[in-house]
């Protein structure tokens, strides 16, 4: 029953990394970056055991799945402004997902030619269930794609919105959309603090993209078994 | 003061039967989605066919959306808060990470911004709207 206590500090710590991201402002001072680096940190360095921690925040892995059920409220919201340019967002989810992997792989060939390890990478920008499935039926390691994916997600949801300002992507929907296909739920999650219609638009390519990315990720592993052997 | 506290009570009641209607029906897209991943045997998420039912169910309007407001701002208030254990989790993955690591950061940042960059720039493009 104590271990329950570690569901407790969760919420206490992410709730202290609140308070302590909005004094900075940095992308970087982000509550949930924060949180994950003090309880890394904690099971590192502590001979406290993670494997309580992990049981005991079962609930909030539960909760992520209807959580993202409840992304189709942003989606509906925005239903109007999608069917205005459903051609222009299936276009750019389309090129994201051919570019995230074929980007991904050709970088990644350059260092190893382990070729479950490249399956692994393979579904890098989607979200984590997807990935998993994707990884296993594609020859990768699910466990490892995970990892990646987690990584990934934070990446986007840490730099993504300064990186587009910065290369003058201003247009809410744009916005939207460049972080769901690149940060997946992670990347959303973050786009629903930014605005409305930055987490319809990152909602819409969260689903567009798994849904691409999980149909066309064993056509990848089949062109990529024609260039490495095992 | 007796009719005052029925009041209170039934107000209660209402709110936690509207609280227990939202989750019931999210939880019924959640899980039938997951009947779909099982039936498609495609490797899409349940979570993700339960996202595209619910948002179906909306359009077509079966469902109200003030039907499910009560639990699903609920769950996108904290959305991020659930996130904080999965990215605990790495910590399993630090053997797997330390052992790949160039070929995962390069190629998962790389291939990371380069979406990011591509998918705004080529939306903005096709819509032709740069500012809002």
């Amino acid at each position: 029953m104590m271990i329950y206590l570690y569901l407790l500090a969760t919420i206490a710590v992410f709730l202290g990394a609140k308070a302590i991201s909005a004094k900075f402002n940095s992308p970087l001072a982000n509550p949930l970056l924060i949180a994950i680096v003090f309880f890394i940190g904690l099971f590192s360095l502590s001979p406290l055991n993670y494997q309580h921690y992990a049981l005991a925040n079962q609930p909030f892995i539960w909760l992520l799945e209807p959580a993202v059920v409840a992304l189709a409220i942003p989606l509906f919201s925005q239903l109007n402004q999608i069917r205005a340019n459903a051609s222009a967002i299936f276009i750019s989810c389309s090129c994201g997902v051919i570019i995230a992997i074929s980007s991904c792989l050709a970088i990644a060939v350059l260092f190893t030619d382990d070729r479950v390890l490249l399956l692994s990478l393979l579904p890098k920008s989607v979200t984590s269930p997807i990935a998993m499935a994707v990884a296993n039926e594609t020859g990768g390691l699910a466990s490892l794609a995970a990892a990646v994916v987690i990584g990934v997600g934070l990446l986007g949801a840490l730099t993504g919105f300064s990186i587009l300002k910065r290369c003058n992507i201003t247009n809410a929907q744009a916005q939207g959309l460049a972080i769901g296909c690149s940060a997946h739920a992670i990347g959303t999650a973050k786009a629903i603090e930014v605005g409305p219609e930055q987490a319809a638009f990152s909602s819409l390519a969260l689903v567009i993209s798994g849904v691409l990315t999980a149909l066309i990720a064993p056509l990848f592993a089949w062109l990529l078994g024609l260039f490495i052997s095992y | 003061m007796k009719r005052h506290k029925s009041a209170k009570i039934s107000q209660i009641l209402a709110t936690s039967a509207k609280l227990a209607r939202s989750a019931l029906i999210l939880l019924a897209c959640l899980y039938l989605g997951k009947g779909l991943t099982y039936i498609t045997a495609l490797p899409i998420s349940g979570s993700i066919f339960g996202l595209l039912l619910l948002f179906t169910a909306l359009s077509l309007r079966l469902v109200p959306l003030s039907y499910l407001q009560p639990t699903t701002s609920l769950l996108l208030n904290y959305i991020t808060l659930f996130f904080v254990p999965v990215g605990v989790g790495l910590l399993q993955y630090t053997n797997l990470l330390a052992e790949f690591w160039p070929a995962i950061v390069f190629s998962s940042v790389i291939s990371t911004l380069a979406v990011l960059i591509s998918v705004g720039w080529c939306y903005q493009k096709l819509t032709n709207r740069a500012d809002n």
